[in-house]
């Protein structure tokens, strides 16, 4: 009886999550209804997930029920992004890639995320 | 079977798929979550398993990969842990290639010095060598002096007259040898001063090779990230750091060493623009500069 009235209830908290999937530069925003369950691309050297939801809202790492935003940054290969800057404008991007430089980093191996424009 | 038998084939079976799994071929995960309601999540770095948040829940993390499970070079069918590490320089070239040229950086930089030291060796050797000049100088005096006291007195001269050609030929002698001496220094002052300038300026370039020798930075992958959605103009400077800020790894070293350089670059402008007002030369501000730059490497 109470598993017949929990699915109910999450399919109708579940009102909307807004996806963002930025890959290789472009960026999908796809909106959807009900439970919804995220998967990345097991193959994809970088890959940025934004997700922003109200109700039942899927997680990397569990779920959430109420109002929750979630960036997720996966980067299954070591050599090409060894480190990872997330950043929200080009001129931040200026700033690091300047900061990195004076303490003496190398700008090789490193990917940038831009999280307003795409990566 | 009993429920007891059930147990216990689950429970070997179990162990049996335990031994065999491989370990998880980890990516680099960057998690960045804000939520309001119920959350439950069972993030990897908690030990504890799941975790239950009630109103407002907040989430930064990096998970970074430090070893990977990969094929054993012995040739067994155990899988070797390998280190996933991040080399970092401030060159694109390969370590190897690195290091060579900063190598014969240093190794140019002290034939140059080396060069100079032989130089200046020699002109050292060759000032030894010259015949102190005065005391011959004053024999010839003494020498004048009893011949004219003797002509004076109208006794014999010729003894008197003997010595002092004698005391005059040594002078002479002296100071032809000295001569030649001051020349060859003066033909190898030259050779002093174009080394000793060439030394001079290889110096910083070996100083810097050798420095870099040994800033084979190594760490972990890492992540930089900043949250609190505050971006203008104003983070090209060193203000970059206000803010809520997430960095691990190299990336942190890097950083926070490159915003205390730009730190000290503008102590060292500001130094300087108080100076000039002062009518000062800035000399103390240079050397404030290099120890801070000294005290940052």
């Amino acid at each position: 009886m109470a598993r017949a009235l929990i699915v109910p209830a999450c399919i109708a908290l579940a009102a909307c999550t807004q996806i963002r999937v930025v890959q290789g530069g472009t960026t999908a925003v796809s909106y959807r209804l009900g439970v919804l369950q995220l998967q990345s691309d097991p193959d994809a050297p970088l890959l940025v997930a934004e997700t922003t939801g109200f109700g039942v809202v899927p997680l990397a790492d569990g779920t959430a029920v109420g109002w929750t935003r979630q960036l997720l940054i996966t980067s299954k290969d070591p050599d090409r992004c060894q480190l990872i800057v997330v950043i929200r404008t080009a001129e931040e991007a200026a700033a690091i890639r300047e900061q990195l430089q004076k303490g003496g980093g190398s700008l090789e191996h490193v990917c940038e995320v831009n999280t307003h424009q795409g990566g | 079977m009993d429920l007891r038998a059930r147990m216990v084939a689950v429970a070997a079976g179990l162990m049996a798929l335990t031994a065999c799994s491989p370990l998880p071929q980890a990516a680099l995960v960057y998690s960045s979550r804000v939520s309001f309601g119920v959350t439950v999540t069972s993030a990897p770095a908690s030990a504890s398993g799941p975790t239950l948040s009630i109103g407002y829940d907040q989430l930064d993390a990096a998970y970074v990969p430090v070893s990977v499970a990969g094929a054993n070079k012995s040739g067994t069918s155990d899988l070797a842990l390998e280190q996933i590490r991040a080399k970092y320089s401030n060159d694109q070239q390969p370590q190897g290639q690195q290091d060579a040229a900063n190598l014969a950086k240093v190794n140019d930089y002290l034939q140059a010095a080396k060069t100079a030291d032989a130089t200046k060796s020699s002109i050292q050797a060759l000032s030894s060598q010259k015949a102190p000049i005065d005391p011959l100088k004053s024999q010839v005096a003494v020498a004048t002096s009893r011949l004219s006291q003797l002509k004076a007195a109208r006794l014999d001269t010729r003894e008197a007259a003997s010595q002092l050609q004698d005391a005059k030929g040594q002078l002479v002698t002296a100071q032809t040898a000295n001569q030649a001496i001051d020349s060859q220094i003066k033909q190898l002052t030259p050779s002093l001063t174009v080394a000793e300038q060439e030394a001079a300026a290889k110096r910083p370039a070996a100083l810097e090779a050798a420095k870099q020798l040994g800033l084979v930075r190594e760490d972990a992958l890492s992540v930089y990230g900043r949250f609190d959605g505050k971006s203008d103009a104003q983070t090209a400077t060193v203000g970059l750091a206000i803010g809520k800020v997430f960095s691990t790894g190299i990336a942190a070293q890097s950083l926070a060493e490159g915003a205390g350089r730009a730190a000290a670059m503008d102590a060292y402008t500001n130094c300087l623009l108080a100076a000039k007002a002062a009518g000062s030369d800035g000399q103390k501000c240079t050397d404030l500069s290099a120890a801070s730059t000294g005290a940052i490497r």
